[in-house]
């Protein structure tokens, strides 16, 4: 009972959550196994990756890269003003900078904000590995909620603002 | 909208397992029916990715039916296939019949 909750959870952020209840309830009408249960979740997220969610993912992607190059002036200010040590401004530079590029992707985004976000912390990761740019695979995994909650908040402040 | 929607051979084969359960087509009936006729188990992602998008095209609507305790009080959701689907659908099937037309294909009774 608790997985099926958590998989239309997780489906409710690909679709609308009255076909995520649909398809769950298949699922557990069927009786399939914990096994099979996931593998459904799991291919729907993936037949869900349209294109549309991989060309807003690639432009949060390189948003992020734009945004820190747009807000790294600002560092030595605040280090020189003594506002905060260093390693406090990179993380308030990365917060503001992930803060940034999820309001965005909660835009770009209508219906799948969170496929995206994922998308980008799977590349972030990936940049990790390769030591590219300092970008670490920690940061980018705690930046997950941020990420998502930020894209959620402004993807519900769109449609309201649309109805 | 015009012009006619040329279908994939999955598309077909959903659209036809909808019109065979009739006012049951719902996933797990759809599922079975194409399981049963076509000895091919469709992966659950794959067969609700083509109902969506059958019904984003416009090929086929959906409505909810009633939770049941069964689904964990989630209801159904059915599935029937418009009048521009029938004719997509319609349109796939006389294309296979004209290229089968004269052929004398194996296992199969008419050609």
């Amino acid at each position: 009972m608790r997985n099926h909750n958590i998989g239309e959870w997780i489906l409710g952020q690909l679709m609308t959550p009255e076909r995520a209840a649909a398809m769950v309830g298949d699922l557990k009408q069927n009786g399939v196994g914990p096994l099979e249960f996931w593998m459904a979740i799991g291919s729907s997220v993936l037949h869900a990756i349209s294109a549309d969610v991989l060309v807003a993912a690639a432009k949060g992607f390189f948003l992020q890269f734009l945004l820190a190059l747009l807000l790294t002036p600002v560092m030595p200010f605040m280090f020189l003003l003594r506002f905060a040590s260093w390693p406090w401004v990179s993380a308030l530079l990365i917060l503001g900078i992930q803060v940034l590029t999820g309001i965005w992707l909660g835009r770009q985004t209508d219906r799948r904000p969170l496929l995206a976000c994922m998308i980008v912390v799977v590349a972030d990761c990936v940049l990790g590995l390769l030591r590219f740019n300092n970008a670490s695979i920690n940061m980018s995994i705690w930046s997950i909620p941020l990420l998502a909650t930020t894209a959620a908040i402004s993807r519900r402040h769109r449609r309201k603002s649309i109805a | 909208m015009g012009g006619v929607q040329y279908l994939g051979e999955f598309e077909q084969i959903v659209l036809l397992a909808i019109l065979r359960m009739g006012d049951d087509a719902y996933g797990v009936t759809i599922g079975a029916e194409i399981r049963q006729q076509t000895a091919r188990a469709p992966a659950a992602g794959a067969l609700y990715t083509t109902l969506d998008r059958l019904e984003e095209k416009g090929l086929v609507s959906s409505a909810m039916g009633d939770p049941t305790p069964q689904r964990g009080g989630r209801a159904k959701r059915f599935f029937k296939v418009t009048s521009t689907g029938m004719q997509a659908l319609t349109q796939g099937l006389r294309s296979y019949q004209n290229l089968t037309r004269g052929l004398q294909l194996p296992g199969l009774e008419h050609a």
